[in-house]
């Protein structure tokens, strides 16, 4: 089946996805959650388990390590794409961008949009690749940090 | 404190970050905190028989994380981690011990502070270079102010 479809049809496919995914999302940053990630991640930093150790430098209160944007990322958003071509999805490349830290008792409001998606013919055959952007904002509206994950098709 | 713009020079490394012997227990750690529940990080014979991978796999966020933290650590508390860039080359696997490295490829002033581009990667025993990528964090200049927090972009411009 796969082997029949066309370019035309896949890139029309493709052009499809193109637009926001789902709706915003919105979670709190707890406490527990934050700890769990520095631990295992192994990040000792107190400003990632002690209050007064993070507004002493200048954070509003316990800073999140960044990988919890991947909590979001699991739990708030779609990340599901069915493909009429190839046998393979593989994530890619990520890209971050970071802003305001996320900051325990913060609710961050995730919102999702695929922002590409393009058919290319590599050494191996068709390779379509899909770009999908998160944004991260927090409850003043302030843009915590940019993701995008770009998944391969093949 | 953290790194300053005019002491940087262009070809430096930076200090490496050395994690592992990875184990399934990390593994599966990473995977709980983040709720990640791909089979192929914790199901060793969904992850062999099923999708033919040599072992489960150790979590390419896991791996973005190492060299967030290599950038953030030599970025300090002056300096910002500002943007992170990876592509997923090759796999690791348990039993695998892992550097984290980079190395500065350009600066340039921006206004009252400093922008600097690395390379950056993490590098298994035999050398292998699974996850290679690209940082650029914003310093101080030297006796000019900290990087403000939180970060905005148009600082950069005045």
């Amino acid at each position: 089946m796969t082997a029949e479809i066309s370019d035309a049809e896949i890139e029309k496919h493709l052009a499809s996805l193109i637009g926001p995914v789902g709706e915003p999302v919105t979670a709190l940053v707890e406490f527990g959650a934050v700890r769990r990630m520095a631990l295992a991640i192994g990040d000792l930093d107190p400003i990632h388990f002690d209050e007064a150790a993070a507004r002493a430098r200048g954070y509003r209160g316990i800073v999140a390590p960044w990988p919890l944007l991947w909590l979001y990322f699991f739990t708030c958003t779609e990340y599901e794409h069915d493909f009429p071509f190839g046998r393979a999805t593989v994530h890619g490349q990520d890209e971050y961008e970071f802003h305001e830290p996320m900051i325990v008792g913060d609710r961050i409001t995730v919102t999702t949009a695929i922002t590409g998606a393009r058919l290319k013919h590599g050494r191996v055959g068709r390779l379509g690749q899909v770009v999908s952007e998160r944004r991260f904002v927090n409850q003043d509206g302030a843009l915590c940090a940019v993701l995008k994950t770009t998944l391969f098709r093949r | 404190m953290g790194a300053i713009f005019e002491d940087v020079e262009i070809g430096q490394e930076i200090p490496r970050l050395v994690k592992g012997p990875i184990t399934t227990a990390h593994i599966v750690r990473w995977s709980a905190a983040m709720e990640n529940w791909h089979r192929i990080h914790f199901d060793w014979h969904y992850a062999t028989q099923h999708d033919g991978l040599p072992d489960v796999l150790v979590n390419g966020s896991w791996k973005q994380h190492v060299m967030i933290q290599l950038v953030t650590d030599w970025a300090g508390e002056t300096g910002w981690a500002w943007k992170i860039a990876f592509r997923f080359r090759g796999m690791n696997l348990p039993g695998e011990t892992l550097t984290a490295w980079g190395r500065v490829t350009g600066k340039e002033e921006r206004g009252r502070f400093g922008v600097v581009d690395l390379e950056i990667g993490l590098r298994n025993e035999q050398g292998a270079e699974g996850t290679p990528g690209t940082a650029r964090v914003v310093l101080p200049r030297r006796g000019g102010p900290p990087v403000p927090y939180p970060f905005d972009p148009a600082v950069l411009a005045g």
